[in-house]
């Protein structure tokens, strides 16, 4: 249990951190300034507004089917685009001020030290899906209690296990470098490889086709967003998760033993 | 209590340590001297297990720092270079996560704090933020956190740099208080200190020992030709020609800038100091400083660092 005090110190100081609370700041300012964009035009088109029912053609006009999947749709997105910025400090910020040298001078092993720091960020994230809760409780007040919760809480499921695996990359690309913006780039750069490669895939129907579909992050995040809580989802992400931790604890391994420099 | 045996760290294809190999007793203080660069750093977080060498091994108690790194962690309280802390955090409850990644029983924890903070001198400090200290603090902080749960050894990487001399006087007696119940490894560049703080020195430069033994014994083997330093009641110049014509004496040169003191070298020290006090005595001088020259311990660091300037 030597991770305990290390996610306690990491989450912490986290929650005192400047940075830390104005990358919320933008996160609900800019979740805010999108799903009202959604909720606007879904409230014209409800009221029979030409503009808004040709905009929304084809689509369910139903709280359920449109307004939360758009809402969870929006909320991944900017997890994708903004968690490397939170995870990209979490190991090199310390290498590089050298507090990592305090910390492993202590008798903890690397994984006691993976384990925290992934804890810590994770529960953050948490803290923030807590926190955009407000949506959903607007959703529903606006649509006077019309909206179904079993499809919300399966939202919520599969953007915790979509975040734990964002934030298990974003750590092992922390572990890297001593470069927090190299870190941060990375876990971008690897983040929008895994959104697009379902793209490049889906004219294709080969073998690497499928492939790079089985990797593809919106598909296995599509059916949690539209309430369905699929086990092979929370497997895939858990072993997303698990891959990159372990991953992380093998980077910091081989650069004690010197493998890495 | 700590066996370094043929230790090697390649970084590419620099050599920062090149088979070192040398033991420290259990309670003595090893002081670890050599320029920047010279491989103190290296060598010292071998020892602590932050980074594993290319060759030869450490062990700590019977403990291998590479197989069983966990083991010789628990045993060691460390000070790495430039003391890094966490700024964010304050004193008391940085020096608590630390007692609890050290795995302090949870009663024992502020017993413990209570005692590092006392030892340290940080009692006034406790509720302050650590980047809001003061950079002496700092380093009591640091301090504090490696005597943390009483551990066996203590590795200090340069505990004293940068600090004013009231404080390295007083982190000094700190070190020395350690004697005999700690075995304590301090590096640094600066000679005065591990002079005085230290039972034992090693010289390492360009990653190879050149050095070892007591500061009185380095001091002393360094000198191929014995000195003294002299001051007297009279002009220095006047002094110097004056020593310069006595048999005992090879030569007098003025010491340090000021230039009221002689450094007079020979081949025998107590003849050359009985033919100062003559000398004196016959043109009438007061003689107002007479020592064995010090410095010797410099003249023995530069010796060693020199066969390497020599290569």
């Amino acid at each position: 249990m030597r991770w305990w005090p290390v996610y306690r110190r990491e989450l912490g100081a986290s929650l005192q951190s400047p940075a830390v609370l104005i990358f919320a700041a933008l996160f609900f300012a800019l979740l805010g300034v999108l799903f009202a964009r959604t909720m606007l035009l879904f409230t014209a088109a409800t009221q029979g507004d030409a503009q808004a029912l040709r905009a929304l053609e084809n689509v369910p006009l139903n709280v359920n089917d449109y307004l939360a999947h758009q809402f969870f749709g929006i909320t991944l997105l900017l997890l994708i685009l903004s968690l490397p910025m939170l995870t990209m400090r979490l190991i090199a910020e310390e290498r590089k001020i050298g507090t990592f040298d305090l910390l492993m001078s202590y008798p903890l092993r690397e994984i006691d030290v993976v384990a925290g720091k992934f804890a810590a960020a994770w529960s953050l994230v948490g803290l923030l899906l807590l926190l955009s809760l407000l949506f959903p409780v607007l959703m529903a007040w606006s649509s006077g209690g019309q909206m179904e919760i079993a499809p919300i809480v399966a939202g919520y499921i599969g953007l915790l296990c979509a975040g734990a695996a964002f934030v298990a990359i974003g750590l092992f690309a922390s572990c890297l470098t001593e470069n927090q913006l190299v870190a941060g780039l990375l876990t971008l750069g690897i983040l929008l490889l895994g959104v697009l490669l379902g793209n490049l895939a889906s004219e294709d129907s080969g073998a690497l086709a499928s492939v790079l579909r089985s990797l593809d992050i919106l598909e296995h995040c599509d059916p949690f967003l539209r309430g369905l809580v699929r086990l092979s989802g929370v497997t895939h992400f858990a072993a997303m998760t698990i891959g990159a931790l372990y991953l992380a604890d093998k980077a910091l391994t081989f650069r004690r033993l010197g493998v890495i420099r | 209590m700590i066996r370094v045996d043929n230790l090697t760290k390649r970084f590419g294809r620099v050599v920062a340590v090149d088979g070192i190999s040398f033991e420290v007793r259990e309670g003595e203080v090893l002081g670890f001297l050599g320029p920047n660069g010279a491989g103190k750093s290296t060598t010292l977080r071998m020892i602590v297990g932050l980074t594993t060498p290319t060759a030869g091994c450490v062990t700590v108690a019977g403990h291998d720092s590479r197989r069983d790194s966990l083991a010789v962690r628990r045993m060691i309280g460390h000070l790495p270079e430039r003391t890094p802390l966490y700024g964010d955090m304050g004193v008391r409850s940085f020096l608590r996560f630390a007692a609890e990644v050290k795995g302090i029983p949870r009663a024992d924890r502020s017993a413990a704090i209570g005692q590092a903070v006392a030892e340290c001198g940080l009692e006034e400090m406790q509720r302050r933020q650590i980047r809001h200290l003061s950079r002496g603090y700092r380093q009591r902080v640091g301090l504090a956190q490696a005597i943390l749960g009483d551990p066996r050894v203590l590795i200090l990487d340069e505990p004293t740099v940068g600090l004013d001399p009231k404080q390295i006087i007083e982190i000094r007696h700190l070190i020395r208080g350690w004697a005999g119940c700690r075995t304590v490894i301090l590096s640094t560049h600066i000679l005065p200190e591990a002079e005085v703080t230290c039972d034992r020195i090693i010289i390492i430069s360009g990653g190879k020992l050149r050095a070892e033994g007591t500061p009185a014994h380095l001091a002393a083997g360094s000198e191929r030709s014995p000195a003294l330093t002299v001051e007297m009641s009279a002009p220095p110049e006047q002094v110097r020609e004056a020593l310069c014509g006595l048999a005992e004496i090879d030569s007098a040169q003025p010491a340090g800038d000021t230039g009221a003191r002689l450094i007079v070298s020979g081949h025998d020290l107590s003849a050359m100091r009985r033919a100062v006090v003559r000398e004196a005595a016959s043109r009438g001088w007061e003689i107002v400083h007479l020592s064995a020259a010090v410095g010797g311990l410099e003249r023995a660091f530069l010796d060693a660092i020199g066969e390497e300037a020599k290569r």
